[in-house]
């Protein structure tokens, strides 16, 4: 017995050719849609793909930018040649990965307080160790707590309504969320009149 | 200068610092006359970017112009109008001189896995970003590219990041004529991506997200055929079923780790941080596509893990393909593309903020606000 092998054995597609694709818009438009949710929507689609603008342009792989994903390069060393050194004036943490520092780097913020003790400890260990990642996740939220109090104690105190933008919520709102902030706002002030009232009633009691 | 910085998770002000300087001979200071939001910057505005400080500037998405270069700057000068590639790269280190200027090792100390990024964290190595008036560009030489006179700023600014971004999420799917794309948010990027899979020969291009007003959208502007998963009791299935049981030869991740659809990932992701986010559409993603297909994951998604199917991708022979988009590279191509009017990058953008209302910014787009698609800030009064 022989094995026949098909030309083009590879299936490249779902909806490889013409036919499957136009018979798939057949079966859309008679109702027969192989897509049983009525929400799935085929607005804008044309039939034939092709008639897309820029269909195709990039088909060829010598026309996509990034194909092969690498270059061909002689360069051997992680660094590659490197002219210059940017020079620290804060302390830089690096990864134990890393030799030494890169030739540039950023300074957007210096460690400080406890969170940047914890820093300091995260960046001992390696990059595949959770013990790196979860320890500099903390030192985030006590961060935030540090900056809070030093930036109070410098004027700059936080302003929660401002930096979370609650206005925003309020002004961008769509019909069914002021209709909610509406509810919101009702039950909140049903709330206060029911407190109200309750307290004079014990009030009342009392005298 | 005037400039946004980080408070805490949901928080962020505007401050006055002090300027950026030439702290190498390869810098420059550019002028930042527009920057956006990305989908990326909701990661460190909702706290979920291991090593994010209090106080550093995000933004990686600007344009603007040269105001000062350092000495060894010698193809830019000052009053040069360029738009700046989201990575902070070099150009010559190994893994530069190979085209992976999304990889480059010369310009984040902090990590050696990913590579320097404008204002995202110290994990990408402590630059301040462009969400400011002004920004420190390291290796000016290579990253900043001078814009066209006939490509227009607001085109400009989505070069920096979102559209090099969705047509590598294309590129990478290695489509094949014909082949049908799933891709998971419609957010910038996966509308970007749903664009350009038509351009790489796509025949079938499906999107889903469970925003509708954002699928009305990619359902013109892609166009695409758009599913609301919302409205499915098990979306993989239902990518099953409207593939003839084969499943689609390309899924793409286009939303990273602040997904929605599933509460064990929500709770183990967002409320104990057991995980780097939500990697729902990840999931759905590998069990979705078909045997021998491939998945694409240009979704950010932080150090140190994420629960996913790694073992169905296996069983299924899939191809992975994943990185930060190589800006550089692309943008001759996509110069070209809108030259040839075969995409208008800037149509996505629905709002306008002045740099003083960045919180307000930072609110309407991680909300989903207001329509919003892809807010930009205009930092200077030009
Ligand atoms: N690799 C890179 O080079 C690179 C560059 C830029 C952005 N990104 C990443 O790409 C992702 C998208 O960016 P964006 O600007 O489009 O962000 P975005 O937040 O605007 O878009 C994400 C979209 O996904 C939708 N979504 C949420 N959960 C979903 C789910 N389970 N299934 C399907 N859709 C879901 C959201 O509703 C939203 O519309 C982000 O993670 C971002 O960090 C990567
Ligand atoms: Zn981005
Ligand atoms: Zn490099």
């Amino acid at each position: 017995m022989t094995i026949r092998y098909e030309e083009d054995h590879r299936q490249h597609s779902t909806r490889p050719t013409r036919t499957t694709v136009d018979s798939a818009h057949a079966k859309r438009t008679r109702g027969e849609d192989p897509a049983p949710s009525p929400h799935h929507e085929f607005n804008g689609v044309p039939a034939n793909y092709r008639e897309i603008n820029g269909w195709g342009a990039d088909l060829d792989p010598k026309n996509r930018p990034s194909f092969p994903m690498e270059y061909p390069s002689d360069v051997k060393t992680a660094r590659g040649p490197v002219k210059h050194w940017q020079q620290p004036h804060t302390k830089i943490h690096q990864s134990n990965e890393h030799p030494g520092l890169t030739p540039v780097f950023g300074e957007a913020v210096p460690p400080h307080g406890l969170s940047g003790l914890l820093r300091d400890y995260a960046y001992q260990y390696g990059e595949g160790t959770t013990r790196h990642w979860m320890t500099l996740m903390l030192a985030d939220r006590v961060d935030i707590v540090e900056s809070m109090v030093v930036d109070a104690f410098r004027g700059r105190p936080d302003n929660y309504v401002k930096e979370k933008a609650w206005s925003a919520k309020i002004k961008y709102a769509d019909a069914e969320q002021r209709r909610r902030y509406l509810y919101y706002g009702a039950a909140a002030l049903g709330a206060i009149a029911v407190g109200i009232t309750l307290s004079r009633v014990f009030a009342d009691h009392e005298d | 200068m005037r400039a946004m910085t980080y408070r805490g998770p949901f928080r962020v002000r505007v401050e006055t610092k002090p300027d950026p300087e030439i702290l190498h001979p390869n810098d420059a200071i550019v002028r930042v006359t527009r920057a956006a939001i990305c989908g990326s910057d909701i990661h460190l505005y909702h706290g979920l970017m291991a090593d994010t400080r209090v106080g550093q500037t995000f933004g990686h998405e600007f344009i603007g112009v040269v105001e000062e270069v350092g000495p060894e700057v010698d193809n830019l000068k000052a009053g040069d109008k360029v738009l700046v590639p989201f990575n902070v790269c070099c150009g010559t280190c190994y893994f530069c001189s190979r085209g992976l200027y999304g990889n480059c090792h010369n310009t984040n100390p902090n990590a050696t896995a990913v590579g320097g990024i404008y204002g995202y964290s110290h994990t990408c190595g402590g630059y301040d970003g462009g969400q400011a008036e002004y920004v420190r560009v390291p290796f000016a030489n290579f990253g900043p590219t001078i814009i066209p006179d006939d490509i227009d700023d607001d085109d400009a600014l989505m070069l920096t990041d979102a559209l090099p971004t969705g047509y590598h999420a294309a590129q990478m799917g290695d489509i094949q004529e014909g082949q049908t794309v799933v891709i998971f948010g419609a957010g910038p990027v996966g509308i970007y991506a749903a664009r350009c899979a038509w351009l790489m020969g796509a025949g079938r291009v499906i999107v889903t997200d469970h925003l509708d007003y954002r699928l009305e959208f990619v359902s013109r502007y892609g166009p695409a055929e758009t599913i609301n998963f919302t409205h499915l009791k098990d979306p993989v299935v239902y990518f099953k079923k409207i593939t003839d049981f084969v499943g689609p030869d390309v899924c793409i991740d286009a939303v990273g780790c602040d997904a929605s659809g599933s509460m064990l990932q929500a709770l183990a992701g967002f409320h104990l941080k057991l995980q780097a986010g939500n990697a729902v559409a990840l999931h759905w993603a590998i069990n979705s596509v078909r045997k021998g297909g491939t998945v694409v994951i240009i979704g950010a998604y932080g150090p140190p893990y994420n629960l996913v199917p790694i073992g169905s991708a296996m069983n299924k022979g899939l191809t992975i393909h994943a990185n930060q988009a190589p800006v550089k590279r692309q943008l001759p191509r996509l110069f070209e593309h809108i030259r040839n009017g075969y995409i208008k990058p800037s149509e996505i953008i629905t709002h306008r903020f002045p740099l003083e209302d960045i919180a307000e910014a930072y609110r309407v787009f991680t909300s989903k606000l207001d329509g919003c698609i892809k807010p930009i800030v205009m930092p200077t009064a030009a």
